[in-house]
């Protein structure tokens, strides 16, 4: 059976056919997978992902077209996510309290905290709001500033601290 | 490699199942709102219609052929202008998704035939 006819029969509903494109492009996945990795259980979590989303977007896919590359540029994404997400996480460490607010100015760890100090005291306050998840409507609301003063706020700090987005 | 591919036959087909649950609980929404829609909405219509007495304009087809022939215009734009055309916008607008409804079903019944009968034999396997 081809690719071709193989998709045309999961896209009238026939979900099972979806095993012979599994079983003809598990190990080749595998390897590539793994060749990148190079661990077992994140090979497999990421495989999971890729026949998943394969599935999801068969509807739009052209059966005309070879599955491979379509295949491996899902892959390719899906370990860009994968390591986006292993990006090194900074855990929260020690607190400094500016006093006259009464609201934490830093949880960082100590490297975060000396970069940081490039920034002018409203700057920290905005940066920190914004690393908790505040939006820029919530931080003009929340320090009593105009969103347009948050914005260039942000912007001189990005600026100093030197972070492209 | 089995049971990974277990694992993503297990993924897709409670997906599978969760989207075709969804898609017929709003097709059967949708069916049902624009079939009540259209109901109402016809029965407004006729109800308007019959106390502007503008089905009296119809009463002229029992006439000889040669006068509903040269009146037929004539009465036809009257009986058009009598109508209140807000209303025949929306039920047309209602009986237009009832049949998109049908007919979408229609197309795709094999589809959902073939989805139902995978799923249903699939679930049995697990047991």
């Amino acid at each position: 059976m081809t690719d071709k006819e193989v998709i045309l029969k999961i896209k009238s509903g026939e979900i099972n056919y979806f095993e012979f494109l599994i079983k003809k492009y598990f190990h080749l996945l595998y390897q590539y997978l793994f060749l990148k990795i190079k661990n077992k259980e994140e090979c497999e979590d990421l495989l999971q992902e890729i026949f998943f989303n394969f599935y999801k977007n068969l509807k739009q896919f052209d059966e005309n077209k070879p599955v491979k590359p379509y295949l491996f540029k899902i892959a390719i994404n899906q370990l860009r996510m994968f390591y986006r997400k292993r990006k090194k996480f900074i855990p929260l460490n020690k607190d400094i309290v500016d006093e006259k607010d009464g609201f934490v100015i830093f949880s960082f760890f100590d490297e975060e905290k000396k970069i940081f100090e490039k920034l002018s005291k409203k700057e920290q306050k905005v940066f920190h709001l914004l690393k908790n998840g505040y939006k820029i409507k919530e931080i003009a609301k929340k320090l009593k500033i105009k969103e347009n003063t948050v914005k260039s706020i942000i912007r001189r700090g990005r600026i100093k601290l030197k972070i492209k987005s | 490699m089995k049971n990974l591919e277990k694992k993503i036959f297990k993924k897709i087909y409670f997906w599978e199942a969760r989207r075709l649950t969804v898609d017929f609980f709003l097709k059967i929404i949708v069916f049902l709102s624009s079939f009540l829609f259209f109901f109402i909405l016809g029965e407004i219509l006729f109800e308007l219609l019959k106390e502007q007495r503008s089905f009296d304009l119809l009463s002229f087809f029992q006439e000889d052929f040669e006068v509903v022939k040269k009146y037929f215009f004539d009465n036809f734009f009257i009986f058009w202008l009598e109508i209140p055309k807000f209303l025949l916008v929306f039920l047309f607008l209602s009986l237009g998704i009832f049949l998109t409804i049908i007919l979408l079903v229609i197309k795709n019944l094999t589809i959902y035939k073939n989805k139902i009968k995978n799923i249903y034999r699939w679930f049995l396997k697990q047991k």
